[in-house]
């Protein structure tokens, strides 16, 4: 850009307050649906006319293009694309194609400017929630205009997306209420029994197969991990089961079911017209 | 050679001749021949009997107890899965307990999927390695079947093996039953050849055998059918080596019978290196007839004992006598021979082995009869030119398995067992 190709045309539009700088910059225009959603095959190239920190004007070569109230403003400035949302206030055909004059605004601009869009967990629902719809990010990330970044991947309800909470619980029945066995082996003679029957009454610890007693854990004896037993079915299994229970909609279902649920967050190159304007003065 | 020997040979008297083969007596093989010859006339004469009288003695499998089989392993990981398929839906009341003894190769992690494919399959898993026998006892408390069996994670076994096993417990007297082990891996080299051919006759013949005659006190730990009130009367495996050998006994003791299953077959890979073998039969031989006869349970042979029984006494005896004297006494009797026909050594040995191999040809028509898969026994029998070669191997092992346990008690150091276990262990 050089210095010849701005030029101050503040006096020339009564309508406009701000100073405006004459940029000319390519551009892309890509029409904003009612829900928000880009209509990418209508999108559009062009240049700007002039800039100024909340409106700007640009020129479309094509006269024929059908143009929607509202458009997301790509603007190339340092070998990247920033983009704006805006409403086009005024719009003029001519016989090289079409003058939009607009301002930076609407629905597009809302969801480009404040904080990064990211998911968080909201307490109402149970379920980890974008600011806008889902579809609709995925519709912009998917024309390049925002990019998606993976944060985290939980594991949610399988049915509604709803955080669970996760138990050991019996394969057969997924409830929590199992009781383990705990029995001890004996070294010296390999015996393995219930804890209960190497009590004595006395409280010392004493074999039942070779009538040793003041066994010493570690030492003389270990204790094993035995069979797990459900309160609820009385299914009988060496190893328990994680079950997810929803805190949502309290579906009950096993880990392997739980749907891996993939959190991102979105990056947006926003366009700040004031440091366009400052770079090119 | 042959002609001097022949020479030589008839040049003795018959006493020369009896003296000379009496030694052979003394050798394992040779001394069940007389009792193999009447077995074999004794049932050859009774099935011509019931063939004339059209009496139908196929087996039938009307007795169905439910049965726990117990697979106890450690680092067994590649094997197990195929052991538990090789079982599952072999038999209608069938539970099946996997235990894994602190294996380090994810010999659990192999075994859980079965656990959860199989509704009567429990698998078990104990952090640190504690010895085969605590882990057999581990399962014991999560079965209540009639029968537990217990089989080594690199056995597997014929379809219809547990049917043949539990028929036997019909009878309220039989505690124990011993089945039938073949080596699977025969055809790998000469060493596995001359094991199959060993195991043909020592455990498909020799406990047919050894049942008749009242001695038999083993169940090999490979396949072995325990009557589980039995178990549980001896409050289960004592520590091991040599625990299937030592619970054998201690069932007898309570006064069951130990029954033969000749058709409940099961194959399992034998050592193929001759080095293997040595150390496997040291460790199986030190904890048999000295560790187990001669001293934990010398009562067996004791008529003073209080549990004392004849049919015990025999059992005891007969290994003692054979197994432990003979060993020895066939040790001074080749010095005798050595000192006092220097030259004729040759021609002694040659007679030694001519005569083995008489006895060898009468062990395996024996055999033959009895067998149901005579072509690949005929085959692995192939071998028998080598087994009098075979039989001194196993002597020499045998011979030095008792002295290093009658003097060191070397079978308490064996690391068959983890050492924070047999520190602990009864010293018998």
């Amino acid at each position: 850009m050089t210095p010849s190709e701005i030029v101050d045309l503040s006096d020339l539009f009564d309508m406009r307050q701000d100073r405006r700088f004459e940029i000319a910059r390519p551009i892309e225009l890509i029409p904003i649906g009612i829900d928000g959603l880009l209509d990418i095959e209508r999108r559009v190239m062009g240049t700007s006319r002039e800039l100024s920190v909340h409106s700007l004007a640009v020129d479309v070569p094509r006269g024929d293009w059908h143009c929607s109230q509202q458009l997301l403003l790509g603007l190339h400035w340092r070998q990247e694309v920033h983009y704006a949302g805006i409403v086009v206030r005024r719009m003029k055909t001519h016989e090289r194609g079409m003058f939009l004059g607009a301002e930076f605004g609407g629905l597009a601009q809302e969801l480009l400017e404040g904080d990064a869009p990211l998911p968080v967990f909201d307490r109402d629902e149970l379920a980890f929630v974008l600011p806008q719809s889902p579809a609709l990010y995925e519709n912009w990330s998917q024309a390049g205009v925002i990019e998606k970044t993976l944060l985290d991947r939980v594991l949610v309800c399988p049915r509604c997306c709803g955080v669970p909470t996760f138990r050991n619980a019996c394969r057969k029945c997924g409830a929590g209420r199992v009781r383990n066995d705990r029995l001890m082996h004996h070294f010296a003679c390999a015996y393995v029994g219930h804890a209960s029957e190497f009590c004595l009454p006395s409280g010392e610890v004493a074999c039942p197969k070779c009538r040793l007693n003041r066994l010493v854990v570690g030492a003389d004896f270990e204790y094993l991990t035995g069979e797990n037993q459900c309160a609820s079915c009385g299914w009988r299994d060496s190893e328990t089961e994680l079950y997810g229970h929803c805190l949502r909609c309290n579906w009950r279902f096993e880990l392997h079911q739980a749907r891996e649920q993939e959190l991102h967050g979105y990056h947006v190159r926003r366009l700040a017209p004031l440091a366009v304007i400052t770079d090119a003065v | 050679m042959f002609v001097d020997w022949l020479h030589w040979l008839s040049s003795l008297t018959p006493f020369d001749v009896t003296l000379l083969l009496l030694g052979t007596m003394f050798v394992d093989g040779p001394r069940y021949t007389l009792a193999r010859v009447l077995m074999f006339v004794w049932d050859f004469a009774r099935d011509c009997w019931h063939d004339l009288r059209g009496i139908n003695e196929h087996a039938e499998f009307t007795y169905c107890p439910s049965v726990c089989v117990i697979l106890a392993g450690y680092n067994e990981a590649e094997s197990v899965g195929k052991s538990i398929e090789s079982l599952v839906g072999k038999y209608p009341r069938l539970e099946i307990i996997v235990v894994d003894d602190g294996s380090t190769d994810g010999m659990l992690r192999h075994a859980r999927p079965y656990g959860k494919k199989y509704d009567n399959v429990l698998v078990l898993g104990r952090p640190q390695r504690g010895g085969k026998s605590s882990a057999m006892n581990f399962a014991l408390p999560y079965t209540r079947a009639e029968i537990v069996i217990t089989v080594d994670c690199d056995t597997s076994l014929d379809p219809n093996a547990l049917w043949e096993c539990v028929q036997f417990f019909k009878d309220p007297k039989v505690g124990a039953v011993s089945a039938t082990v073949f080596a699977r891996n025969a055809d790998t080299n000469l060493c596995t050849w001359l094991q199959a051919y060993e195991y043909l006759h020592a455990i498909f013949i020799g406990r047919m055998v050894a049942e008749r005659i009242g001695a038999l006190g083993i169940t090999s730990g490979a396949f072995a059918c325990l009557r589980r009130d039995a178990v549980e009367r001896t409050l289960g495996w004592d520590v091991g080596p040599g625990e299937d050998l030592d619970l054998t006994l201690r069932i007898r003791k309570l006064g069951y019978t130990v029954r033969c299953a000749p058709y409940a077959d099961c194959y399992t890979d034998v050592p193929t290196e001759w080095k293997r073998l040595w150390k496997q039969r040291l460790r199986w031989e030190e904890a048999s007839v000295v560790r187990s006869h001669c001293r934990k349970h010398v009562d067996l042979s004791d008529p003073t004992a209080a549990n004392f029984r004849w049919n015990n006494w025999w059992v005891s005896m007969e290994l003692i006598l054979i197994n432990l004297i003979f060993g020895y006494v066939i040790l001074i009797y080749a010095a005798w021979v050595s000192i006092n026909v220097p030259r004729n050594i040759p021609m002694v040995l040659l007679t030694f082995y001519v005569w083995s191999l008489g006895l060898e040809l009468i062990h395996i028509l024996s055999l033959l009869y009895y067998s149901r898969d005579r072509l690949r026994h005929l085959w692995i029998c192939a071998v028998f030119p080598l087994s009098p070669v075979y039989q001194l191997f196993l002597i020499a092992n045998r011979i030095v398995a008792y002295t290093k346990e009658l003097i060191w008690r070397t079978s308490f150091a064996d690391n068959f067992v983890p050492k924070h276990v047999r520190d602990r262990t009864w010293k018998w």
